[in-house]
């Protein structure tokens, strides 16, 4: 069986510009996260994928058709695009409607999806209001609802959190994760926030500068490390002095307290030292990779992600 | 005597029902569903449906204003026929059939440019397009939904008054159902002329619009061009002499259409200087362009 | 922890347009440091940024920055640097004149040496003589972030700055703040992405509703909503005889076990926070991880913006 998205060494230039310079890579069932910096060639590969633009060498393929030449096969998959794309003048049951017959369900059932659709991304009680009066975040659902309307195997996310104050956001992450884990339907979230990646993705893939420069599981990039850091509220002096006296090295970063390499002693007299110290611990667990590591340009912190993801 | 009251009987029975994600297991008729969606909406945009009240009443008016002629017409000759009088006496020019277009020409062009964008521009000017593309339509497609959408509307709000004119014709007739029989051959004529001449206004219209996403520069440029020409046209015929001014006239789409309106309904004392078959292919090259036009404008719509 | 002397004091602000309240009866003070800004969509965030820096005025109460009001006060911009919310810019300067402008407006002896520094702080040098209407929004970001620091200024007022930005940009952005910071400078900066507000921050503002709905260290704020539950992860070689020395604390509420390890529920965060090292140690049991759920300065911010929080007087 194909894959669900796959790029073969997929060019597009745009005169002497390279917003993708022969990459390949596949996209299985799950939710995808497709990260890079500006002008890495994120929105290029979307529109690629979608047939929107042909490639310059290379294909792109959805379930191993080419979408430019076979445009029949996009009723199967949903986009939601960056920007505002929203008539202002339609309700968002006529609007989804719509856009459910656009992809080719019958009327019938177009509108009953509408419905049912409006009603999974929390709108049902908006949906007779005209689009126009909807607020960002509405906006981003309603988005969102068009391009689940007529049941894609595979939904692409251009930044649906973008302009999301912080529960908005939360909100919209959750939809994603529900979209992925519990409708079924295959995502690809593109995004500049890691923090929406790590927590609803399951793999992830970074372009930079038109090639793919990491991919693999997100639980592989976000793995523990040999570093154990402690945070506690009070009493951090005293804490450190008790380390310091029971031969425990530790060295401050930021908020929390961090030792190398504890051993089960170790975690002994650590917590005896916090006991007399008499310090209130917030919080004691080992310190984590990150996909920020993945934006660093800190060579030692990437050769550990990469041999995790071996 | 006390009777003993039951409880009401209870059902003891309860269900959940699943309101989880339904997946879709129809079926799905892809480009051709697209087609017809958009042809529908594209019917029920320019009649203002399913829209606010205030973009209904638009549309409404213009809609009123085509009618207004006949109607105007109509009454006077129910009035006249009714004491009597002859009405053909009157030479009521919107009387009949082949002059009525040239007639109302006013409110058609104002009706076809103020409503014709309402086909492309908002959906240009709210970036609903991509939306469009990412479905599976080609924008040609889109282009040719949204035409054939206007056009079966124009085309049925130009029959509406000529169908009121046959009929009251055949009313204020000595004998009804014989002047029918009579002049049944009308009706096929006006059924072409009406899609002839509504061909033309929503290509001009369509065309004109795909330039620009804003509605009133839209109507605006689609009304200063269907007018200015049949200015230009009509300068141009009267200044240069012979035949050469006679097909300069030419670039005066509305002029050409109205002749090609004359030659259906079989105008014997036609008084257009050239055959009848250069007005229909002008009329048809009118359209050409216009298509031409809009596939340049919306070929790389996509990306 | 509120070392030194505060540089922006705001003495019950409110600032309404007809009948809106859109800052309601707020009082705080920022020290030097990074102070981030929070609060939903239209809780009145921009409105009292702009108050701060002494581009709107305040419908009643008093503002005052190093200080000196900032109302009527044009000499006060020579020591503060603001970017707005909304991209105001001259596309047809290039990024370079852009904050030479600036520069010159503010009065800086050596205007170009200023305008060097401030571009290599945002690390615009190999951009800086292209048109600001070609950069991509996250290079306009920077340029903006430079427009308002090629003065040196000790306060930087800062609305939504990472907006457009890519994740490397982020880090970029985030290290120079955090290097601002430590030259003792005071930087007040909005932000929607929460983690990143976390990791620069050291104190937080959270507007709700036009209201000032908590204030200070977030792990502290977190500490003082008692009306919260707590839970925390502890992982450790004997759950069953830890959870049984910790059944017996006050502050415990609940223990459950799982093949995650040993949840602990209580909302009396102080008490917790010193119960289980205590009661591991009492019982010799080894710790190995003691962690917080849903504890996460998002999480903070949902309770108290939800409304959960606010109407709660919270002790101080």
């Amino acid at each position: 069986m194909p894959a669900l998205l796959e790029a073969q060494q997929l060019k597009k230039h745009y005169g002497s510009v390279r917003a993708l310079d022969g990459v390949s890579f596949a996209v299985e069932s799950g939710i995808t996260g497709l990260l890079g910096a500006n002008g890495a060639g994120k929105s290029t590969a979307l529109k690629l994928f979608l047939g929107l633009i042909g490639p310059t060498a290379g294909r792109a393929l959805f379930e191993g058709v080419d979408v430019s030449e076979q445009p029949q096969a996009r009723q199967r998959i949903g986009y939601m695009p960056e920007h505002d794309c929203l008539p202002r003048n339609m309700d968002a049951i006529e609007f989804l409607s719509y856009m459910g017959q656009l992809s080719g369900l019958p009327s019938h059932d177009a509108r009953v999806r509408a419905a049912d659709t409006l009603r999974h991304v929390g709108l049902e009680e908006e949906r007779y209001r005209p689009l126009g009066d909807y607020s960002t975040g509405m906006k981003q659902r309603v988005k969102l609802a068009q391009a689940l309307v007529h049941d894609p195997a595979l939904v692409l996310l251009d930044e649906p959190t973008a302009g999301l104050d912080p529960m908005g956001r939360q909100q919209m992450l959750e939809l994603v994760e529900h979209t992925g884990r519990e409708f079924g339907i295959s995502v690809v979230l593109s995004s500049h926030l890691m923090g929406d990646v790590e927590r609803t993705c399951d793999r992830v893939i970074v372009l930079d500068a038109g090639a793919v420069s990491r991919e693999g599981s997100v639980a592989g990039f976000t793995t523990e490390t040999t570093l154990l850091a402690i945070q506690v509220t009070e009493g951090a002096d005293d804490f450190l002095a008790e380390l310091g006296r029971r031969g425990i090295e530790s060295r401050i970063e930021g908020e929390s307290i961090v030792v190398e390499n504890v051993d089960d002693a170790g975690f002994d007299i650590i917590r005896d030292a916090i006991v007399s110290s008499g310090a209130l611990l917030y919080s004691m667990a080992p310190r984590q990779h990150s996909l920020t590591e993945l934006f660093r340009d800190d060579p030692a912190l990437q050769s550990l992600s990469e041999s995790d993801n071996a | 005597m006390t009777t003993e009251v039951q409880p009401r009987q209870r059902s003891t029975e309860g269900e959940v029902y699943d309101l989880g994600y339904q997946r879709f297991e129809g079926e799905r008729s892809g480009r051709p569903q697209a087609i017809r969606a958009i042809w529908r909406d594209s019917i029920r945009a320019s009649l203002g449906l399913g829209r606010s009240l205030s973009s209904k009443l638009l549309p409404l008016g213009l809609i009123v204003l085509v009618l207004l002629p006949a109607v105007f017409v109509v009454v006077i000759a129910g009035f006249v026929s009714s004491f009597g009088g002859d009405v053909d006496e009157l030479e009521l020019d919107g009387l009949s059939n082949r002059e009525y277009y040239e007639f109302a020409l006013i409110p058609l062009i104002l009706y076809a440019s103020m409503i014709g964008p309402e086909m492309f521009c908002p959906d240009r000017r709210s970036n609903v397009l991509v939306l469009y593309f990412t479905r599976p339509l080609t924008p040609m497609n889109y282009v040719v939904a949204r035409w054939l959408g206007f056009f079966t509307v124009s085309t049925v709000i130009l029959w509406l008054p000529q169908l009121l004119i046959f009929l009251t014709r055949s009313m204020i007739a000595d004998s009804p159902f014989d002047w029918v029989t009579d002049n049944l051959e009308i009706l096929p004529q006006v059924a072409l002329s009406g899609m002839v001449m509504a061909a033309m206004l929503t290509t001009v219209a369509l065309a004109v619009s795909s330039f620009t996403d804003r509605r009133p520069y839209a109507a605006g440029a689609a009304l200063g061009v269907l007018i200015l020409f049949s200015i230009v046209g009509e300068i141009l015929s009267e200044l240069v002499s012979g035949s050469a001014g006679d097909y300069l006239g030419l670039i005066d789409m509305l002029q050409a259409v109205l002749n090609v309106n004359d030659w259906i309904f079989r105008d014997v004392q036609g008084d257009a200087p050239l055959a009848n078959w250069i007005y229909v292919a002008d009329v048809a090259a009118i359209v050409a362009i216009g298509w031409v036009v809009m596939w340049w404008r919306y070929r790389g719509a996509a990306g | 922890m509120n070392d030194g002397h505060p540089t922006i004091r705001v003495d019950r602000a409110s600032r309404w347009f007809g009948s809106v309240v859109a800052v309601n009866d707020i009082s705080f003070e920022v020290y030097p440091g990074v102070t981030g800004l929070v609060g939903p969509n239209g809780a009145g965030k921009t409105t009292l940024l702009r108050l701060l820096a002494g581009l709107a005025r305040p419908s009643e109460g008093d503002i005052t920055v190093l200080d000196e009001p900032v109302r009527n006060n044009p000499g006060i911009y020579k020591r503060l640097g603001v970017m707005t919310a909304h991209e105001q810019i001259y596309s047809y300067l290039t990024g370079r004149q852009f904050v030479e402008l600036a520069a010159t407006l503010t009065g800086v002896p050596d205007v170009a040496a200023a305008t060097d520094r401030a571009i290599e702080i945002v690390r615009m040098t190999d951009d800086q003589h292209r048109k600001l209407g070609g950069y991509s929004r996250g290079m306009r970001q920077r340029m903006r972030l430079a427009h308002a620091l090629v003065h040196d200024p000790e306060v930087l007022m800062l609305d939504e700055p990472l907006s457009g930005t890519d994740p490397r940009q982020r880090l970029e952005f985030m290290d120079v703040i955090s290097d601002l910071a430590k030259q003792g400078r005071t930087i007040l900066i909005s932000s929607h992405i929460l983690e990143e507000v976390e990791s620069m921050a050291d104190r937080i503002l959270l507007i709700v509703g036009g209201k000032l709905a908590a204030a200070g260290d977030y792990r502290a704020i977190r500490r003082r909503l008692n009306q919260r539950p707590y839970l925390v992860r502890v992982d450790c070689d004997a759950p069953r005889v830890l959870a049984s020395a910790l059944a017996s604390e006050g502050a415990v509420e609940s223990l459950t076990i799982d093949d995650d390890g040993l949840r602990v529920l209580g909302t009396d965060v102080r008490a917790l926070q010193q119960a289980i090292p205590v009661a591991a140690q009492a019982s010799a049991v080894r710790l190995q991880r003691v962690q917080p759920l849903d504890d996460s300065l998002e999480s903070v911010f949902e309770y108290l913006a939800d409304g959960a929080g606010v109407g709660k007087k919270v002790p101080r």
